[in-house]
């Protein structure tokens, strides 16, 4: 009797422990990793890490998939291709994407960094939400022209991912879901917050000097509105009066002929190093990008009305400009081991 | 001595009772347990084409135009089920258990079982063509099953447009075996869910209302089954009659809209059986 007494107390105790909501035990061993961490002068992230917090279990498969060439369909062509991390993970030369074959997109390759507080993603911001958009240049004919079912074959024949993907989830269960989270979580940890202006900006004066200074109350008058600090960009969609008259940008997926030909605001943080510019990536100087703004921008039904005719900038002004955006470039993030191929 | 072996089971069986007690407790779900009997109501699905069965690349049939046609692939979402009671009111099913995806390809899809219902008698039924806006913008962890965009419903989600395609009718113009032509495809991909917050965009989620011929008597002891049809044809002339030619491919239009006004009358009640 004192025996199942024994047994039934054990029994007790463990159902009461078992009642505890399971708590990952997934701290990472290596206490150098940080995770995610949100720079004091950036706002709430808009990413529900709830669902998929950062380890570095993860964040490390995640880069491996990351520079995988295997995502695509004949080996050739990995994220990191078209996302190279000295241009703050846009690509280098390529006015617009390169695909598989020397298939050729129709837009430029985005930066990729501080994904955490975008709410859409795409130029034209089709998709919604970090985690639905890698299936998305897997898939794209002139992308990486592969299906989710072969990538996860060719990760589960694989000799290290099985391990990997238990490290960072548990159970060796290789699926496109985790498969997302954990480039997710690599992405996620792409925060750049350490410019010149970031330090300027927390109280080192002798971070900028009084041109840029100038320049960023320049910026402040005429750009911020849409490009609004500290993530320069208001994740919205505008007509800034560049358009090929072939893709019509935002009313692609609304289809709301308001939206016609604009385009999602791109961040200018580390904008020195993510020539070329605009969604067709029609310039490679920064200085040609600025003066498109006060040439004579005619009026369209969806051109933003505030840019109609040009802005008021002297030359010196715009070099001031130029000068204040180069202060956005964060030479810690472009060369942080962390994040570059191993 | 007795009193001893008593007392010792009473604890004995206090504790059992304490044990499943907490065990119980540690279920989520415990607090929406309806303390009513719950059945399980099967729904299959009877693809067809007009008065014909639906016979995937062989059976050739003609459109409102006149216009021969094989059907290559029918797949459509239905979700948000709810059962109409006698006295008029819709019971939702369990919401997460209630996304099922039809595809004619896979028979194990077209049934669908719907556990967890009350016992009863119910009228009729009610259902939405789509996946929901709030179930679309969930996190991807709470779209598994017949949700999961990289696996079962890989081929019923845009990935350039996130949001998955409610109805997927592909069509062939008929060739005769061995006809080296290339094959004509007719195709008609139809989705949007309505779009974010401040960011409308089209919604052809199509809400379904069917009454049963006669009431589905829902019982713990059996199955109850109710068998409904859903007509292709249906899809391509329902309200509006499409023409192969001047619409060999629809997707996301403006015009898909006609389209999702069509298949809001593809269902049917075939029969019910209890």
């Amino acid at each position: 009797m004192r025996i199942n007494k024994i047994i039934l107390l054990g029994v007790l105790m463990s159902v009461i422990a078992s009642c505890k909501k399971d708590e990952t035990s997934t701290t990472p061993v290596n206490n150098t990793f940080t995770g995610f961490v949100k720079p004091a002068s950036f706002p709430t992230p808009v990413y529900r890490f709830d669902y998929n917090p950062v380890n570095q279990a993860g964040f490390e498969l995640g880069r491996k998939l990351f520079y995988d060439g295997r995502l695509s369909r004949d080996g050739t062509v990995s994220c990191g291709s078209c996302h190279q991390q000295g241009s703050g993970f846009a690509q280098f030369d390529h006015p617009v994407s390169h695909g598989v074959d020397d298939k050729l997109g129709v837009r430029n390759s985005p930066v990729i960094q501080n994904m955490a507080w975008a709410p859409f993603f795409f130029w034209d911001g089709g998709v919604f939400d970090l985690d639905l958009f890698p299936f998305a240049p897997i898939q794209n004919p002139v992308e990486m022209d592969e299906t989710i079912p072969n990538v996860l074959a060719k990760l589960r024949a694989d000799s290290k991912y099985p391990t990997l993907f238990k490290n960072a989830f548990g159970t060796d269960s290789i699926t496109g879901t985790r498969m997302v989270q954990a480039l997710s979580q690599f992405m996620n940890m792409l925060v750049s917050s350490n410019s010149r202006y970031d330090k300027f900006m927390a109280g080192d004066a002798s971070a900028m000097n009084t041109d840029e200074v100038e320049g960023m109350s320049i910026f402040m008058q005429h750009c911020n509105r849409c490009h609004t600090a500290p993530l320069f960009t208001d994740h919205s969609f505008h007509n800034n009066g560049i358009t090929r008259l072939t893709d019509k940008g935002r009313y692609q997926i609304t289809l709301n002929n308001d939206d016609m030909y604009k385009f999602k605001t791109p961040t200018l943080r580390n904008v020195e190093k993510s020539m070329p510019y605009f969604h067709d990536g029609r310039t490679n100087l920064l200085a040609d990008a600025v003066n498109h703004y006060s040439t004579n921008i005619p009026a369209g039904s969806t051109v933003d009305t505030a840019l109609v005719g040009g802005l008021p900038l002297s030359s010196d002004q715009k070099n001031k400009l130029v000068l204040f955006l180069k202060t956005l470039t964060d030479d810690t993030f472009l060369h942080d081991t962390r994040f570059s191929e191993q | 001595m007795v009193e001893n072996i008593i007392m010792k089971k009473l604890l004995y069986i206090s504790t059992l009772i304490l044990t499943l007690f907490l065990l119980n407790a540690c279920k989520d779900e415990e607090a929406i347990q309806p303390i009513a009997k719950l059945g399980t109501v099967q729904l299959t699905f009877d693809n067809v084409v007009g008065e014909q069965d639906l016979l995937l690349d062989s059976t050739v049939y003609t459109n409102m135009f006149f216009q021969e046609f094989t059907v290559a692939k029918f797949n459509y979402f239905i979700s948000n089920i709810e059962l109409l009671t006698k006295d008029s009111v819709y019971v939702p099913m369990l919401q997460d258990s209630s996304y099922f995806l039809i595809k004619e390809a896979d028979p194990a899809s077209l049934i669908a079982n719907l556990n967890w219902v009350n016992e009863g008698e119910y009228i009729g039924m009610r259902f939405v063509i789509g996946v929901d806006s709030l179930r679309s913008t969930m996190p991807i962890t709470n779209r598994t099953g017949v949700l999961d965009v990289s696996g079962y419903a890989s081929d019923m989600y845009w990935v350039w447009n996130s949001g998955y395609i409610f109805v997927k009718l592909e069509c062939h113009k008929p060739v005769k075996k061995g006809d080296p032509t290339p094959i004509v495809p007719y195709v008609y991909h139809i989705g949007g869910y309505g779009g974010m917050d401040g960011t409308p965009t089209i919604n052809n989620l199509k809400t379904v209302s069917l009454a049963f011929p006669e009431p589905i008597v829902v019982s713990q002891s059996k199955k109850s089954k109710v068998h409904l049809k859903a007509d292709a044809l249906k899809v391509i002339s329902g309200y509006n009659d499409i023409d192969f030619e001047k619409y060999p491919t629809v997707m996301l239009t403006t015009f898909s809209t006609k389209i999702a006004q069509n298949y809001s009358v593809m269902f049917s009640v075939d029969s019910i059986e209890n």
